[in-house]
């Protein structure tokens, strides 16, 4: 039995209280993170283990709702631990705490929910906390909002979980789909970015939206970013792009599905 | 071209235009070395300033997170290593002198494990042993911290062992011996080389710089030597004279 999602230990009453574990190779570290965790009520358990060899035993036995990880420990990093967490069945949502920042974009490629800096403000964590509940509350199920679309005279419905982005044409927008179909519905990009950024959509160009449940990639050469959705490769305008990080470091795991690396 | 050198006399002979052109070389020599000091305390001056910006801001936001757990559970203990984090980085920012002596460099060492120590506890022995007659040579400021920075760092990634690191001084006649050794993963000898000549490539850049400053100090002779192999731990020794010419604290 390993990683999951919201299985936890229910704590009493109300919401299921989180089991955290925490992994961090220097122990006045260690001590003042599981403090700061427990003293949050949200959080049920904490487990605290002193490498990542501990961390990988206590999860082979255990189930814990998110990990807390430290990055710079001998033996296993965390960076490794994060990864082979990332190919657990239900991989638990990952928040890294470490002194600095340079580990933040490896940090972002495995998906971390959070990167929390050193020494620990309770408030960010507590922010961190929120982020992890956040992420493991299933994502809104958009499936039953219907978009009527007009081609040729006849009006259809589109389920909008099925569309993968939206281009911007003068007044109108044309809504890709899953199915490769698109079609042009009378409404102005700024409307729908309002409308739907609920549901998951996001402005990554002065003319696109996209759906970040169906971002597969983002890839960045030479200081250019890009996302693939199913077959098509769409640019991420500088302007968008560090928003477009942030949103998808905070929904990872939950609103994105794995790419296959 | 800098100036001109004239001789002015009653009629031109042989010899004198034979002088006059030696003593010009003789003063063009003299500037272009004079010009060649001032160029290399440059370049020392900039070196320093390069590993002083170097103190790892992972040991520094890791200390203050210890120091911050200790407020809580030992208000004592945290006092203590605020104190020694503020002298620590009080020495390591200081902007006067190029040299400095061995009891200084060596205290500054203490504290730096002290903090170290609190942070990994007892996964990190450290040995001192330190010969007093030693004290007072005059050596380049922070030429034996970055070692024992390489040192803990090495200590602690041997797989979840014990970092044992031994801090040696000794007196050798006219000159002074340190070794700074630990136990840990060790380097392939060929990566030391190269980062004695300068790669900066390599994460151990303090090395190359130190072993620089060393020879510009003293002469070649007095590089670092480095006995190290992968799993073999790493030894690495700095000879110093006790008196140089113009070497003062």
């Amino acid at each position: 039995m390993t990683g999951t999602g919201m299985t936890g230990p229910s704590g009493g009453a109300g919401r299921p209280r989180l089991r955290v574990l925490v992994v961090d190779d220097e122990r006045p570290a260690l001590d003042e993170l599981s403090y700061l965790l427990d003293a949050d009520d949200r959080v049920g358990e904490v487990i605290a283990c002193q490498s990542a060899t501990d961390g990988l035993r206590t999860l082979r036995e255990r189930v814990v709702d998110c990990v807390f990880l430290d990055i710079q420990m001998p033996g296993l990093s965390g960076l490794e631990l994060a990864e082979v967490l990332g190919r657990f069945k239900q991989p638990p949502p990952v928040v890294f705490v470490t002194a600095h920042e340079q580990h933040a974009v490896d940090a972002f490629d495995l998906r971390a929910v959070d990167y929390v800096l050193k020494p620990v403000r309770p408030e960010r964590l507590a922010e961190a906390v929120r982020r992890v509940l956040g992420g493991t509350t299933p994502p809104a199920p958009s499936a039953d909002t219907q978009i009527a679309v007009e081609r040729g005279g006849v009006t259809r419905f589109v389920d909008r979980g099925d569309i993968t982005h939206v281009e911007a044409q003068g007044d109108y927008a044309r809504l890709h789909t899953t199915s490769g179909d698109a079609y042009l519905v009378r409404v102005p990009l700024t409307t729908l970015e309002e409308e739907w950024a609920e549901a998951g959509f996001h402005r990554i160009h002065r003319s696109l939206l996209v759906a970040l449940a169906h971002v597969t990639e983002v890839r960045s050469e030479a200081g250019r970013t890009s996302v693939r959705v199913g077959d098509v490769e769409l640019p991420v305008s500088r302007r968008h792009t560090r928003a477009l990080r942030d949103v998808l470091v905070r929904r990872a795991g939950a609103a994105v599905s794995r790419d296959p690396r | 071209m800098l100036g001109t050198v004239q001789a002015f006399a009653m009629s031109t002979t042989a010899g004198l235009v034979r002088a006059t052109e030696e003593v010009a070389e003789w003063v063009s020599g003299q500037l272009e070395l004079a010009e060649l000091d001032a160029h290399r305390n440059r370049m020392i001056e900039a070196e320093v300033r390069a590993l002083r910006a170097q103190i790892s801001p992972h040991f520094v936001y890791n200390s203050l997170n210890a120091i911050a757990s200790f407020v809580r559970t030992d208000p004592d203990r945290a006092r203590e290593l605020l104190l020694e984090f503020a002298d620590f980085t009080r020495y390591s920012f200081r902007r006067h002198g190029e040299f400095t002596t061995l009891a200084e460099e060596l205290r500054s060492i203490e504290r730096y494990l002290l903090l170290e120590q609190a942070r990994f506890g007892d996964r990190l022995q450290v040995t001192l042993n330190i010969a007093p007659e030693v004290l007072p040579v005059v050596v380049p400021f922070l030429c034996i911290q970055p070692l024992v920075e390489n040192a803990v760092r090495h200590g602690l990634e041997g797989a979840d062992q014990t970092g044992h690191l031994t801090i040696l001084a000794h007196d050798r006649g006219h000159e002074a011996v340190l070794e700074v050794e630990d136990n840990g993963v060790g380097e392939d000898p060929e990566r030391v080389r190269r980062a004695l000549a300068g790669d900066a490539e390599l994460d151990s850049v303090g090395l190359g710089n130190v072993d620089a400053r060393l020879r510009a100090t003293f002469g070649d002779d007095y590089g670092l030597v480095v006995e190290t192999a992968p799993g073999a731990g790493t030894k690495v020794i700095v000879r110093v004279p006790k008196f140089a010419p113009g070497v003062t604290a």
